[in-house]
């Protein structure tokens, strides 16, 4: 037993460093190629580097999730709050920009945890886009939403909103997720592409159609965090705790 | 779409056409090339999904292309050819051919993503990415498979709640009612999924999920043909980037629109057409000989 114990926390320090180490990685890539935008002014310079940091942010999480080996019953789970933030954004059609999806992605990344929390966000993001479309901005919306439930799994893991206080913290990130995180990066690919060198009016222009779009799902994602996030972390806790899933 | 021949090569050459073709878009940027791989594009989607890829078109890329068109001469002043002057800034003819250069570069892009969902199904997708990515790829093949489930049992609960609540009568319904049953649907359906997904899970343990060894469910063997076509389309588009390193593909459009040889773009249209046009020709040449048997029966 006490071997078995051993093996398992010098695995856990071991996906530790690793996890780490690919962090370190991403980052470093990602600020080389800022600089390298920066410095060296090429043609359309802003619209390759945006993409390749995507990318550097997109694969190292993905290659942690890899090398963790999750177990089948956590797989499955995630596979289930992806569908249902897929389900989600589909069901609420009839109602442009007003989706739950949101919402979901924060309540799994709260209920699961960061590095689940960016796979559940950009796993719907990637698949909720086969039926909304898909094109460009699925890298850049991929990671967006990533980054929505990882910050929401980093600030709130663990947490069950009993308090007001708990909740007001948790609406606000919410609203504020809809414009720093999902309006910013979606539409960065969009301010990009329209100009060869990065122009402010056109870009102001960009996020400012964006901005009655992003305010709507910032209200959705409110009204449904409000709604949602207490039953249905509930229900996850009950799941999580009557099978062990999060050990 | 299961039966056409383009599906019937290796999906990783299927994948390797998009990868190239959105790449070669983006970085080649010259208005020739840029014209090519939007017709072709378009083409192809015509070709593989029939008349709902022109409806896709005009519905969506074909507006925003028509709002970069106008966007860029109205925000961006260089150029040294003046149409006319906007208040106080110059609408220059080099900022309308810019635009009209990025309005088909995202219209090609997002006409080559068309093509990619209607050809990278997800068993497709699956045998690209299951052995480099066991974990995300099986993510993927269980939402897939979960959606349509979902779906119908959703369907279920609502009927459920339908007769739970208005005694099988619809309740008239405004958008607030219509919020408040889709929440109580979602709710239900989330338990259940939760409830199967450890069945699942389970059962997957049971059939010894994890080990070594695992196999496809459908087998795709690299042949003769795969290795010919991913050669081929590899080649043209290494010599595309490597000529637009080189300069064959030079387009500069400030201050003055300037470009290469017109000969060598041209040379170079066709080559990228060619590339373009892979899944097309597949796909006809197929047709004709299909026409053809027919025709002898």
């Amino acid at each position: 037993m006490d071997k078995a114990q051993q093996t398992m926390t010098a695995e856990k320090r071991k996906a530790k460093i690793r996890n780490t180490a690919l962090a370190a990685a991403g980052i470093a890539l990602s600020v080389a190629t800022m600089m390298w935008v920066v410095l060296t002014d090429i043609d359309r310079g802003y619209l390759y580097g945006s993409v390749l940091i995507m990318l550097f942010v997109l694969v190292p999480f993905y290659i942690s999730f890899e090398k963790d080996k999750p177990y089948a019953r956590k797989i499955v789970l995630i596979a289930v709050l992806v569908s249902i933030a897929v389900i989600s954004r589909a069901a609420f059609f009839w109602l442009p920009q007003f989706k739950p999806i949101i919402a979901v992605v924060i309540i799994a990344g709260i209920a699961m945890g960061p590095q689940a929390g960016f796979v559940v966000g950009s796993m719907s993001a990637f698949v909720s886009n086969f039926i909304f479309g898909q094109g460009p901005w699925t890298v850049f919306q991929m990671v967006a939403w990533g980054l929505i439930g990882m910050v929401a799994g980093a600030l709130f893991f663990g947490r069950r909103f009993e308090k007001k206080k708990e909740m007001a913290a948790l609406l606000i990130y919410g609203a504020a997720s809809c414009f720093v995180f999902h309006g910013a990066i979606t539409d960065l690919w969009t301010a990009f592409s329209l100009t060869d060198r990065p122009n402010l009016a056109a870009i102001l222009t960009v996020y400012g159609t964006g901005l009655i779009a992003d305010a709507v799902l910032a209200a959705a994602t409110v009204i449904f965090l409000l709604l949602m996030a207490r039953p249905m972390l509930k229900k996850l806790d009950r799941v999580i705790q009557k099978y062990g899933l999060m050990e | 779409m299961n039966g056409s021949a383009f599906t019937k090569f290796h999906p990783v050459v299927n994948f390797i056409f998009f990868i190239f073709a959105i790449a070669m878009t983006v970085v080649v940027f010259h208005p020739a090339a840029l014209a090519v791989s939007l017709v072709m594009s378009i083409i192809t989607a015509v070709k593989f999904a029939g008349k709902k890829a022109l409806k896709y078109f005009f519905a969506f890329p074909f507006v925003i292309m028509i709002i970069s068109v106008i966007l860029n001469p109205l925000f961006v002043h260089k150029g040294l050819t003046v149409m006319f002057y906007l208040g106080e800034g110059p609408v220059t003819v080099e900022a309308l051919v810019y635009g009209a250069c990025t309005a088909m570069m995202i219209g090609a892009v997002i006409m080559w993503s068309y093509c990619y969902s209607q050809i990278m199904t997800s068993d497709r997708f699956m045998a690209v990415f299951g052995k480099a990515a066991p974990s995300t790829s099986l993510v993927f093949s269980m939402i897939l498979r979960f959606l349509p489930r979902a779906k119908s049992h959703a369907g279920k609960i609502a009927a459920a709640q339908d007769l739970l609540c208005a005694g099988g009568e619809t309740a008239p319904e405004n958008r607030k009612s219509k919020v408040r049953k889709g929440m109580r649907v979602m709710s239900v359906l989330t338990t259940w999924a939760l409830e199967n997904s450890i069945d699942t899970a389970d059962s997957m343990r049971a059939r010894g999920y994890g080990l070594a060894g695992r196999t496809m469910y459908r087998k795709y063997a690299f042949c003769g043909a795969d290795i010919a076509a991913a050669v081929i389309m590899t080649a043209i588009a290494v010599w595309m980037f490597a000529e637009k390193a080189a300069g064959g593909w030079m387009f500069y459009a400030y201050p003055q629109i300037m470009t290469g040889s017109r000969a060598e773009a041209g040379v170079l249209s066709i080559a990228m057409a060619l590339f373009y046009a892979v899944p097309f020709i597949i796909e006809t040449w197929e047709d004709i000989r299909w026409n053809r048997s027919v025709s002898k029966i």
